[in-house]
């Protein structure tokens, strides 16, 4: 093993000259002997001396203990004091600089040499302690989380760079502040202040996770979404001696967590409207068999009526009623057949390019005859931009005179009818579809949200009363489908519908 | 005497009312034929004013035979009138092309039937 080198800083030569002596025989290497302040420091940077022997009192104007305070900050060596007096005055100002050791002169080969083993395991290990120090707040620094630690009493003990900069609070002005002053969050839902002694549980008991998403109220007032974990610091005797409190800001996750459930539902959806036009379809198939076979028998009940009716001219008035009356549901249900081969066979389109504008106003002319519009206000917003669709003129004006219709009917009491055509651009895998859609919206009594699903299924209705087949919706919607638009209705009890026809833009 | 209109349909039920109806608002007298092989027979032999007739029909169907009265010299003439449940367009463009009168679509109340008819024979009686 390599002989330890040791620096003898003594003014008194002759002492100088016995330490090295009682060293030598004591198996260190003495590497040199400084007689001054200036010397001594001189020496250790040349030397590299790995303890240095100071003498506290030396000739000069500077004294040891102002040359062992810049060798243990400078160089990081041990110093240990030799002195010959015991006042308390001087150990006093020796302590600050923490020694490693104090030899009162004169003193016992065996002293000196227990003195300078001490202190350089004392300083092997403090360096130890020191890296490993180092090596873990480099570690708290670097990694990606926001770390604080604190002490027992919940102040803050360290705060890693990202903790700094999501708190916004900077490292010198977080320093043993309480960590609630820093650390402030809110529940994302009610908006309330979670746990305000988050550290209370955590310092009795062991790893908890704080739960889900909180908001962090930063500094400047803004909020990040995080996710936080706080754990208790024990020492070696298993007693707490603080927390650390590990968080997360998920921002960004829960900007692709929200992304993923969007394109979730939008998948869902457009399932949903598979299965519809699936169902449509599939009924439109069935339903043109059945319709030619209820044509048959209608016919025939007309037939039958038109005759019982000619032949009592004289009967009584409620008989005549009677007949009327099975007339009249002779040509319902016609209309329902008559609907449902229009589902069998959507008719070809017959497209021109028309403004939906025109369109409308087309349709709102024709609801005239058919509805009371006194109580009812229509106010048209449509877009100052041209805008131009490609469709079956008589096939969309249906579309919009039941969604008018319905409207209308929807406020018996009157209210307002708003119509908007805007030009919306959207674009899905980076290709932009140019669109057109219009929107239809009442005031009215709004749709309850289990009838809401069943908009589009062919007869459907809640207006059996006033004579609804079912079909007006899903029909509208067939129609809308068979000109690659889509057709969404949202509505709100209590405060209107809102119907959105979404057409291709004519190009 | 009274001009003849002819019904052809398989439904007898169906041919019954329009005879029925038809005999109490005009002064037509409508024979009925739930085949249209017998029908087409006795139309060349009987030549009535107008023909009323349906298409599906089991065996030879509508639009077979109006083909055989349009290309039959003896019944060329006489106006057919589609009455049927059938409402496609295509099947309205195959009888046009045929050279029916008119398509009417069941249910339908015998004022409109009468008119029709009515408008029809006029017009032949011009021709």
């Amino acid at each position: 093993m390599e002989k330890e080198k040791v620096l003898i800083v003594e003014d008194e030569r002759i002492v100088a000259e016995d330490i090295r002596m009682s060293l030598e025989r004591l198996g260190y290497l003495v590497c040199g002997m400084a007689f001054s302040e200036n010397e001594a420091l001189k020496k250790v940077k040349e030397l590299h001396p790995d303890i240095v022997l100071m003498d506290i009192v030396l000739g000069g104007e500077a004294d040891g203990i102002e040359a062992a305070s810049k060798v243990r900050s400078d160089f990081d060596i041990p110093v240990v004091y030799l002195t010959a007096y015991g006042d308390e005055g001087t150990l006093e100002r020796a302590k600050v600089t923490e020694p490693f050791g104090y030899i009162i002169k004169p003193f016992e080969e065996r002293e000196l040499k227990s003195t300078i083993e001490i202190a350089l395991y004392k300083h092997r290990m403090e360096k130890k302690l020191r890296e490993s120090e180092q090596w873990l707040s480099t570690t708290l620094r670097s990694i990606g989380d926001a770390v604080i630690a604190t002490d027992r009493k919940g102040r803050v003990a360290f705060i890693n760079p990202v903790a700094q900069s999501l708190t916004g609070w900077r490292d010198e002005e977080a320093m043993a502040r309480p960590l609630k002053d820093i650390f402030n969050t809110i529940d994302e839902k009610t908006g309330k202040p979670t746990a305000d002694d988050l550290l209370k549980p955590q310092l009795s008991s062991s790893v908890n996770d704080v739960g889900s998403s909180v908001l962090l109220l930063a500094k400047d007032g803004s909020r990040v979404p995080i996710i936080q974990n706080i754990a208790p610091i024990k020492n070696e005797k298993g007693n707490i001696a603080g927390a650390v409190l590990v968080f997360q800001d998920i921002t960004e996750r829960k900007k692709a967590m929200d992304e993923l459930k969007k394109a979730y539902s939008d998948l869902k959806r457009t399932q949903q409207e598979l299965i519809q036009s699936e169902k449509l379809a599939a009924l439109g198939r069935f339903s043109s068999g059945v319709a030619h076979e209820i044509k048959n028998p209608l016919g025939i009940i007309l037939g039958g009526m038109e005759f019982l009716e000619s032949k009592l001219t004289r009967a009584e008035k409620s008989v005549k009623i009677a007949v009327e009356k099975i007339k009249e549901a002779t040509f319902r249900a016609n209309t329902v057949v008559q609907g449902l081969l229009n589902f069998a066979r959507p008719s070809e389109l017959k497209t021109e390019r028309v403004k939906p504008d025109e369109l409308i106003n087309e349709t709102l002319s024709l609801l005239i005859y058919k509805a009371p519009l006194s109580s009812i206000k229509v106010e048209t917003h449509f877009s100052k931009e041209e805008l131009y669709i490609d469709v079956d003129r008589n096939q969309m004006q249906q579309v919009f005179f039941n969604l008018l219709l319905n409207a209308i009917e929807a406020m018996p009491k009157g209210g307002v009818i708003e119509i908007r055509t805007k030009k919306r651009i959207h674009s899905e895998l980076s290709v932009e579809k140019f669109l057109c859609v219009i929107e239809i919206i009442d005031s009215g009594e709004g749709i309850p949200k289990e009838n809401l699903e069943r908009l589009f299924e062919p007869f459907f209705t809640t207006k059996r009363e006033r004579k609804g087949t079912g079909l007006g919706l899903s029909m509208a919607k067939l129609i809308v489908d068979n000109h690659q638009g889509n057709l969404e209705i949202e509505s709100k009890p209590g405060e209107g519908t809102s119907a959105r026809v979404i057409l291709p833009l004519a190009r | 005497m009274r001009r003849k209109i002819f019904v052809i349909d398989d439904e007898e039920d169906f041919a019954y009312f329009v005879k029925a109806n038809l005999e109490l608002v005009s002064n037509y007298e409508v024979i009925i034929f739930t085949k249209g092989k017998k029908g087409i027979k006795a139309a060349a032999k009987e030549r009535p004013a107008l023909i009323l007739l349906d298409i599906m029909m089991p065996g030879m169907d509508g639009f077979e035979v109006l083909k055989r009265l349009k290309k039959n010299e003896k019944t060329m003439k006489i106006p057919v009138i589609m009455l049927t449940a059938k409402n496609e367009d295509e099947s309205k463009i195959e009888a046009a092309g045929l050279y029916c009168e008119d398509y009417i679509v069941k249910p339908v109340e015998i004022r409109a039937l009468n008119s029709k008819i009515h408008k029809i024979l006029s017009i032949t009686a011009i021709r």
